[in-house]
């Protein structure tokens, strides 16, 4: 299935020359100005929410130690299901005992503990985490691909254009979040992201508003802000294997790590 | 690996100089003076040894007589007995085994195309699989010895000599955990790298010194190539290692939905 769906889109990839030609025909000169014009984001940030999380992997928040952020995980008290959506939420719910997640995923990376570093060139803007997930967001003018061309992955396609120091982010065609990690809302493919981030002082802010026709009756609308977690000197990739989520009694519970079941 | 994180991050708190070199920001004009100077390598790169490979993982043949391309998996490095050792034990348990992914350095000598994003404080190269390195060249050194620790694509920082990047990178876990093409190196080795553009090849001069698995320097040349049909870049996760085997012999395993209409 996804290697048809691979070798359909390359194939399709191959009959539209002109996409990649608008990223390679910038002067040297005329990338320097567009540059020049960019903001710059340096840091390691982390969802303000989550801020400050130790390594039980429970923010401050959870424990009644700090005030409640936005998020747009399933667990977000605003958000406008349909009736398919609240089937889809409910069923998640029970299931999600002692699941184990493969990442964050889109759009839950965006509203997490791990940290996330912008790059901003001209032509694209990287987002990417600890984790390796990494979003790529076109800037150069560029449309979506035709939709013979797009199939849904767990990070979707992304374009964005700046408005003055604002990155407008269009992101479309992302898998259930809910499948990729037990937190992610059960959006279908057909919902649609509109990101709008700037930095405010230190603190960076996206307003987020998802539509989908098939899960939510209106807009769902998300504040959410980042801060430099404190401690980061660079970005340290690492695989996500430390997901030690288990179950007991209902309850959530973290499994030994690799070391003391060892030691056992 | 959480106590070493834990430990880690207490290491990086004391270790404050590092994020004020990227924070303190050059002031806007000086950073656009500095990106101005770096090179542009738009695209998406591959291996030349992987050019047009199908989704069979065989690349498309070569005009007879061309030469040898050369490959970073190891084989033919100067191994002391450690390294025969470990290369013999590779060689005796590598058959049918199933990879986490590229890992470094293989990820530059892959199918999977990766693409060069440069900045003046940092160089990412990433692939379609969200493998990335994060080369700094704000001016750091590494860290101290004591807040590193060994990882699949390890720690890298670099400087520009004209249009050329130098990397250099250390504390890379034995590639061929992560991978089963990968070289045996120790996570003691040290590898350096020399980029720069040659026309329309990104040309990248290795070289590997590794004390514990090396009699001596190891060189290799890779070029990259621009890959065809590629118009962005599509993360996927590494989910797709259909490696079996048969009789002896590596094959590809049916994709999921086939074995599971069987």
């Amino acid at each position: 299935m996804r290697t048809a769906t691979t070798l359909a889109a390359l194939l399709a990839a191959t009959a539209l020359p002109c996409v990649p030609a608008l990223a390679q025909e910038r002067t040297p000169q005329a990338r320097a100005e567009a540059f020049v014009q960019l903001p710059y984001w340096p840091g390691y940030w982390v969802s303000e929410g989550a801020a400050g999380t130790p390594i039980s992997g429970i923010a401050l928040r959870a424990q009644g130690q700090g005030p409640i952020f936005d998020s747009v995980g399933i667990w977000a008290p605003n958000i406008p299901w349909n009736e398919e959506g609240r089937r889809r939420a409910e069923e998640a719910l029970r299931t999600q005992g002692g699941r184990k997640g493969q990442g964050w995923g889109f759009p839950l990376m965006m509203s997490a503990a791990t940290p996330i570093q912008f790059l901003i060139t001209p032509e694209e803007v990287l987002i990417i985490n600890a984790y390796n997930e990494t979003r790529h967001i076109y800037t150069d003018g560029r449309g979506h691909p035709p939709l013979e061309d797009l199939w849904p992955t767990v990070t979707g396609n992304s374009i964005g254009h700046w408005e003055g120091d604002t990155l407008v982010v269009d992101t479309i065609m992302v898998t259930n979040p809910n499948e990729y990690f037990q937190g992610g809302p059960p959006l279908s493919e057909e919902a649609r992201y509109s990101e709008r981030i700037r930095l405010d002082g230190d603190t960076l802010r996206a307003e987020v508003t998802i539509e989908d026709p098939v899960t939510l009756a209106a807009p769902w609308k998300v504040n959410l802000s980042w801060v430099r977690d404190e401690g980061f000197d660079r970005m340290i990739q690492v695989d996500w294997n430390n997901d030690r989520t288990g179950f007991e009694n209902g309850v959530n519970t973290i499994e030994p790590s690799d070391i003391e079941e060892e030691g056992q | 690996m959480t106590l070493r994180f834990v430990a880690a991050l207490a290491a990086a708190v004391l270790a404050t100089s590092g994020p004020a070199l990227a924070q303190d920001a050059a002031t806007p004009e000086a950073r656009t003076e500095a990106f101005a100077k770096l090179p542009y390598w738009p695209g998406f790169w591959v291996s030349e040894q992987y050019l047009q490979t199908t989704i069979s993982g065989s690349a498309a043949p070569r005009p007879p007589g061309s030469p040898p391309l050369e490959r970073l998996n190891g084989f033919d490095a100067p191994y002391n007995d450690e390294g025969k050792a470990r290369q013999a034990e590779a060689a005796r348990t590598r058959a049918g085994r199933r990879a986490d992914g590229w890992g470094y350095p293989m990820m530059m000598d892959a199918a999977t195309p990766f693409q060069v994003m440069i900045t003046p404080e940092e160089t990412m190269i990433v692939n379609a699989y969200g493998e990335t390195r994060h080369i700094y060249t704000d001016g750091r050194p590494l860290p101290p010895a004591e807040d590193m620790w060994p990882t699949v694509w390890g720690t890298s920082i670099g400087h520009w000599e004209g249009d050329t990047l130098v990397i250099e990178t250390v504390q890379v876990q034995m590639p061929y955990t992560y991978f089963h093409g990968g070289p045996v190196f120790s996570e003691e080795a040290k590898y350096t790298e020399r980029m720069h553009l040659d026309g329309d090849r990104l040309v990248s001069e290795f070289t590997v010194e590794d004390p514990v698995t090396l009699t001596g320097p190891w060189s290799k040349t890779i070029n990259h190539v621009r890959e065809e049909g590629y118009d962005r870049m599509i993360q996927m996760d590494f989910s797709n290692d259909r490696t079996g085997q048969e009789n002896g012999v590596n094959t590809i395993e049916p994709p999921a939905d086939e074995q599971q209409a069987q």
